[in-house]
């Protein structure tokens, strides 16, 4: 196994609690990437995920887990010096853009946005985050993003912090006070990703989501992770909304294990 | 040598009664679980596109990890996941009207599965089917059955009977002899046969000290695979009479000039387009009309096996 297959041994030098069954896992591993990309987790005897990787800096990287599935919570469970495969990083991470950049995070979305906010921080640039949980407790990484010193606008469904309702529908609050935003970045369950896309071609704001689709090689062939004729592994997992607006199953359809199609809700 | 205009170089075919406008085909499990995807390969350019292989019941196929890339290519255990015979009937509607020549793959334990699957492919549009006989990593399927050259005529001779389209075998490269496999398909009535499938392989990840694959076996495919693919290409030549679909490691114009000089009608490309994407069928075969032109070889028919004069 040598270095330029893509491949590199990920040791695990720390964890930190994210939010509410949600772990950060930092491992010293030697892979360069940029905000937005993934990585194929392997724990062998269990399971190999994709991830997308919430932390990136020199000779580490960091994921993001919500400990739901055999795979996720065996993760989580991991202990300090225990060693993962990780392939990657792959597909297309995010286009940092915009003077005053809004990001939107919904749930464990938050992963890919934490890199992003701080790239646009290191650009010079001032990011708004508008981040939505179901209540309070549920804000994934919302203590790192303070660190960053950034706006934070925060949504609950149930009302028990800040604006009661979508984070969506906070954003086009948001957008109705203020108009100076030119960017827009989205993360989070496909819905709220579809209302975020509809809100960026009203208003004419350039922007870009990443999405999940259930991935199998993660480099391109083996079509599990399609969406429409794009594949979420390679031409993504990053689009802008303008190709989102095109692709007839952005928010209606994903595809199980088997490749069947399944209505999203 | 005699030169060609590279205007005046014919890389069309026709492969058992279907007009290909190249012989570059879409090799099965590639990309070719959606229509979508499959219609995006015919938009590239691709001769033919092949299905991934598709059986009677819907089927989530190996744990990850699933694909290991290693020198010379990669090795995948997929484990035959598709969607089932009845819901790709849903893929093959997008390819309707589309132009695109779909062969459709699919995969079975016994010969009463396959000629039911193709069946249904035959009803669903499909130009041909390509029997799967070679898949190297899922029990009970592919190779443990293609192995066989009994039961791969039995199976062959089943289908031919049952249908009015083309029947492709694709045999398996993991055999003591497979030009005798070769026969089999020949005898059993196919139209054409498909080698090689991928070769079975493992990788081990030293630092975790486990199988690279959840399956533990994979198929190798890739450039590293395709001297043996050259070979077996040559061999079925000297033993089959029926054309000889040529696959296993095809990046570039000359690696398809070698496959034709050693006996393929047509081909399949897989692995290179993980790293070039689906432009590989255009890149390919303007590299096959310009190498065409300098060789002087004015259609395929007069470079096919000429490796054998």
């Amino acid at each position: 196994m040598s270095d330029d297959q893509h491949c590199v041994i990920g040791t695990l030098s720390r964890t930190k609690r994210a939010g509410e069954g949600c772990t950060t896992l930092i491992f010293r591993a030697d892979m360069e990437a940029t905000p937005g990309q993934f990585a194929m987790v392997w724990l062998p005897d269990v399971d190999e995920v994709p991830m997308s990787l919430s932390h990136i800096c020199d000779g580490e990287v960091g994921i993001t887990v919500k400990a739901v599935g055999e795979a996720t919570k065996a993760l989580c469970s991991l202990q300090k010096g225990d060693r993962v495969r990780m392939r990657g990083p792959f597909g297309r991470g995010f286009t940092v853009k915009g003077r005053s950049p809004l990001i939107v995070a919904g749930g464990v979305g938050s992963a890919p946005l934490l890199p992003l906010a701080a790239a646009i921080v290191n650009a010079g640039a001032k990011p708004t985050l508008v981040i939505g949980a179901k209540r309070k407790a549920e804000f994934v990484l919302i203590d790192e993003f303070k660190d960053l010193g950034i706006e934070i606008l925060i949504a609950t469904d149930d009302g028990s912090a800040g604006f009661r309702g979508t984070a969506s529908r906070l954003l086009e609050e948001t957008l109705d006070a203020k108009a100076n935003y030119d960017s827009l970045y989205a993360c989070g369950p496909e819905q709220m990703l579809e209302s975020v896309a509809e809100i960026a071609k009203k208003r004419n704001i350039w922007g870009q989501a990443a999405l999940e689709r259930i991935m199998k090689c993660g480099i391109g062939v083996c079509g599990s992770c399609a969406i429409n004729e794009k594949l979420v592994c390679k031409d993504g997992p990053v689009f802008d909304f303008t190709e989102l607006n095109g692709l007839k199953d952005f928010g209606s359809v994903k595809r199980d294990l088997s490749g069947r199609a399944r209505l999203l809700n | 040598m005699r030169k060609s205009a590279p205007g005046e170089v014919d890389i069309g075919v026709e492969l058992a009664g279907i007009w290909l406008r190249n012989p570059l085909m879409l090799a099965s499990g590639i990309l070719g679980e959606t229509g979508d995807l499959l219609l995006a390969a015919h938009r590239a350019g691709a001769g033919a596109v092949v299905t991934k292989s598709i059986g009677l019941d819907p089927r989530d196929g190996s744990k990850n990890p699933t694909v290991y890339q290693c020198e010379g290519g990669m090795i995948n255990s997929m484990g035959l996941p598709n969607p089932g015979i009845k819901d790709f009937s849903r893929e093959m509607e997008v390819l309707e009207g589309s132009g695109a020549v779909v062969i459709g793959s699919i995969f079975g334990a016994r010969s009463q599965d396959f000629v039911v699957l193709a069946k249904k492919m035959e009803s669903y549009g499909a130009s041909a089917v390509e029997l799967n006989l070679s898949c190297p990593h899922a029990r009970g399927y592919g190779a443990e059955i293609g192995s066989n050259p009994a039961t791969v005529k039995s199976i062959t001779a089943a289908v031919v009977k049952s249908i009015d389209i083309p029947v492709f075998a694709k045999l398996t490269p993991n055999t003591r002899d497979i030009a005798s496999l070769g026969m089999a398909a020949e005898d059993g009535g196919a139209s054409a046969v498909v080698a090689i499938n991928t070769i079975k392989a493992m990788a081990i990840d030293p630092h975790l000290r486990k199988p690279a694959l959840g399956n533990k076996y994979g198929g190798l495919s890739g450039p590293a695979i395709k001297p043996v693919g050259i070979r077996c290409v040559y061999e079925l030549f000297e033993s089959v009479k029926i054309p000889i679909i040529g696959v296993g490691g095809i990046s570039d114009a000359t690696d398809a000039a070698e496959y034709i000089m050693a006996g393929a009608s047509a081909l399949q490309i897989g692995t290179i387009v993980q790293s070039s994407g689906l432009k590989a069928f255009s890149a390919i075969a303007e590299g096959l009309k310009a190498f065409m032109s300098e060789e002087g070889f004015k259609d395929l028919s007069h470079m096919k096996g000429v490796a054998h004069e």
